[in-house]
């Protein structure tokens, strides 16, 4: 099966690579410190600013992007 | 040729051999074959001074069949008998092959490091007929005539020659290594059709695990916000910044307390403490300081830096500048340099005034048995081109400030109480030059002074602010920060290191002066690193580098070296053999991918979510821009050029947003908007 963000072969549960599952597994960790620092903020304006943000690793920013397309696709 | 007998001097290129002749006698040259050798009438005698064209043998396959592998039966062979583009290098090797006949004696006179030396035994064994034990040596760490000179009185033969074997040792270790895994690469690729050279070599496939390992942190980074708390602060009229204490808070709801806690109140300085640095001079040039200091000033990349301090070297301007020292003994001569120097009109003042106390440079750590630091050997310059004479200057300005003084820096810094909270201000000035005022030109201590600050004094907060910031993600390499982590990992040579990074990019593994790897690269480094890690490994290349540098002390012999290396290769090649399949189809899909990259232009302006694509219609053969998001609903679209090639210019259109494109198709790309109702091309349309 190939990874839902590129074209590589996926292994993993969430259906990406291993360059993208590990990209996602950041951005859930980053998100903690996030909440943290500003004393909550919702995922949708964490995934946002971070989309803004030219710091923000490239791989980051395409789990981040699909992340919050499924959050909007749910509500 | 003379008739009585001469001795032949075998230089490594044409501008060092026509120095050479020059400094021995009186010179006449002649030319056969396309070849200009010298001859030469000195007072100690005759000498023919004949040029090679860097390595004129190179290590080889001995099989016929040049796809298979392993391979470990090599040989030297003349290079041209290799390379048909080298068709120059036969008529050299016949040329020095019959000088060698009427030859009473040979003189190896190549620069003298590994590399030198590997080229002068060579053309002294297999083109002047087994002389390489019996040749003298010259050596020499510039080409002025009276080094020259001194160095062809104190000449003496070379019997145990350790340099020019390990030198040897290390071609034939690299080339086993490049041969046997650029085959098992290429193979693997090829095993399913289709054909691509994809190339890994002993310290090639380490340095760009390093960029593989770079970009993904770059690219996994999150980036963590902070906040900085600043005052600006007042005493008499003179304001300045003062940072509090925790460069970082962690969150915004401590910051704004901070912020919130120091309104309406007062500074009190709390505690003032001054110190004095003393700031050394730098160390003397050597190759690599050299590499990196020019990248720092002038964006030189480290292989051009090395060819145009090779270029002041063939004109005798500068030392030998393939070398690891950082000492400059007295036996170059300081005062003659220095008099050379005195003569050209920027450096008097500074030469002048140096003259004035004893010389004695500054020195570094780092030695080398063979050449001392880079130094300008005094002479004067004449016709340098502009990036010749911005090297020189660096080097002229660098061996100056070597025999500096310690710079003298004061640092102030206060603790300074607003409401419960410390914060902190700092400031330099700079008290004594010293060594800074010859480098000025390359270095910059900026002063930023304080007023004077006492215990007790109070001051004005004019206001405070709280800035969120983000942590940044670690930098990409460019070419001096790699060349600088193989310097420090301890892999490749001096000489190697900068052609190593070239190569890297002609194979299409790294690209840009801020480096990123490839699609091909991560495929590559992904497969070494799972099938056999050694291939990239900085500790196993780290240790045949070893082991070549034991050869030189003579502590172990070529051919435990090579069977040493041969081994740890020939496991390599096994694991790689169980991974082929996967390599195949992993460089294939990278290979794609990176081409499909190459026809996205931008980011699509409707939906947001796709990207426009160059596509071509199955049904016209026609290209067009369209979205990648069609399946999603976006049905955006435009039409493109039909002739020339087309390129993303990686912007966006400054009226309507949509991505730029360049279409070439003459030397001058015209650069459009695809956006066929831009603003832009009603512009057009009314003109």
């Amino acid at each position: 099966m190939k990874c839902l963000l590129c074209w590589r072969e996926s292994k993993s549960k969430y259906g990406l690579c291993f360059y993208h599952d590990e990209a996602y597994r950041s951005l859930k960790e980053g998100y903690q410190r996030w909440c943290r620092a500003y004393d909550n903020i919702s995922e949708v304006k964490y995934l946002e600013r971070l989309l803004e943000l030219p710091e923000c690793g490239e791989w980051i920013k395409e789990v981040a992007k699909m992340e919050l397309k499924r959050i909007k696709e749910r509500s | 040729m003379f008739d009585s007998e001469y001795l032949l001097v075998v230089c490594e290129k044409p501008d060092a051999a026509k120095r050479i002749a020059s400094a021995l006698g009186s010179v006449e040259s002649e030319r056969f074959d396309d070849v200009v050798v010298y001859k030469v009438s000195g007072e100690r005698g005759r000498y023919v001074v004949c040029a090679a064209l860097g390595h004129l043998y190179t290590v080889w396959d001995v099989a016929e069949k040049k796809s298979s592998y392993p391979v470990f039966d090599v040989s030297w062979y003349p290079l041209n008998l290799v390379d048909k583009g080298k068709r120059r290098v036969g008529n050299l090797i016949k040329v020095i092959s019959s000088l060698s006949k009427g030859a009473k004696g040979f003189v190896n006179a190549c620069d003298y490091d590994i590399e030198g030396e590997t080229i002068g035994y060579n053309i002294l064994r297999y083109v002047c007929g087994g002389k390489e034990s019996v040749a003298l040596r010259a050596k020499f760490s510039t080409l002025t005539l009276e080094e020259l000179r001194e160095a062809f009185a104190k000449m003496s033969p070379n019997s145990i020659n350790r340099l020019a074997e390990a030198g040897r040792a290390r071609h034939v270790v690299d080339f086993l290594w490049g041969v046997n895994l650029t085959r098992a690469l290429t193979q693997a690729y090829s095993s399913k059709g289709g054909y691509r050279t994809l190339s890994v070599g002993r310290v090639q496939g380490p340095t760009l695990a390093f960029v593989v390992e770079r970009e993904c942190e770059i690219r996994w980074f999150v980036p963590t916000p902070f906040w900085s708390v600043s005052a600006l602060l007042e005493k008499d009229g003179f304001m300045f910044k003062a940072l509090y204490v925790v460069d970082k808070v962690e969150r915004l709801a401590e910051a704004q307390a901070i912020e919130a806690g120091c309104r309406g109140k007062e500074g009190v300085v709390k505690k003032v403490s001054k110190q004095i640095i003393r700031q050394h001079p730098p160390t003397p040039f050597n190759l690599g300081d050299l590499q990196h200091e020019a990248y720092r000033v002038f964006g030189f990349s480290p292989s051009l830096t090395l060819r145009v301090a090779e270029s002041l070297y063939l004109k005798a301007l500068i030392s030998y500048p393939r070398t690891s020292s950082q000492k400059l003994p007295p036996s170059i001569g300081y005062h003659k340099i220095f008099s050379g120097l005195q003569k050209l009109e920027q450096y008097r003042v500074d030469v002048n005034d140096l003259l004035t106390k004893p010389l004695k440079p500054f020195e570094g750590e780092e030695d080398d048995p063979a050449h001392p630091a880079i130094y300008p050997t005094g002479e004067l310059p004449q016709g340098l081109d502009d990036r010749q004479s911005r090297l020189y200057d660096l080097i002229v300005r660098r061996f100056l400030a070597v025999f500096g003084e310690y710079a003298v820096r004061e640092r102030v810094s206060a603790d300074v109480e607003i409401g419960s909270y410390l914060f902190r201000v700092s400031g330099r000035r700079t008290i004594e030059e010293g060594w800074m005022k010859y480098y000025r030109s390359y270095v910059s201590a900026e002063d930023n002074p304080l007023p004077l600050l006492e215990e007790g004094n109070r001051l004005k907060v004019i206001s405070l602010d709280v800035a969120e910031r983000f942590e940044q993600p670690p930098p990409r390499y460019n070419q001096s920060s790699l060349l600088a982590k193989m310097e420090k990992e301890g892999i490749g040579t001096k000489a190697t290191r900068a052609e190593i990074i070239d190569t890297l990019y002609q194979r299409g593994y790294i690209v840009g002066s801020s480096i990123r790897a490839t699609d091909i690269a991560f495929s590559v480094i992904e497969v070494m690193k799972e099938y056999s890690p050694s291939i990239i490994s900085t500790e196993m290349t780290r240790e045949v580098e070893r082991a070549l540098e034991s050869i030189e002390r003579g502590v172990l012999s070529v051919s435990d070296v090579i069977e040493k290396a041969a081994t740890h290769l020939l496991t390599s090649l096994q694991e790689l053999k169980v991974a082929e399949e996967e390599l195949s189809s992993k460089v294939r899909e990278a290979t794609r991918a990176s081409l499909a990259a190459a026809d996205i232009i931008g980011e699509c302006p409707v939906c947001k979510e796709g990207y426009l694509k160059i596509i071509r219609s199955k049904k016209s053969g026609k290209r067009f821009v369209g979205c990648t998001n069609y399946d999603g609903g976006c049905r955006t679209s435009a039409p493109l050029p039909q002739k020339g090639r087309i390129k993303s210019l990686n912007r966006r259109c400054k009226l309507c947003g949509w991505p730029m494109v360049a279409v070439i198709l003459t030397r001058y790309p015209w650069r459009i908007c695809v956006n066929p109702s831009c603003p832009t091309k009603k512009e057009e349309g009314k003109l």
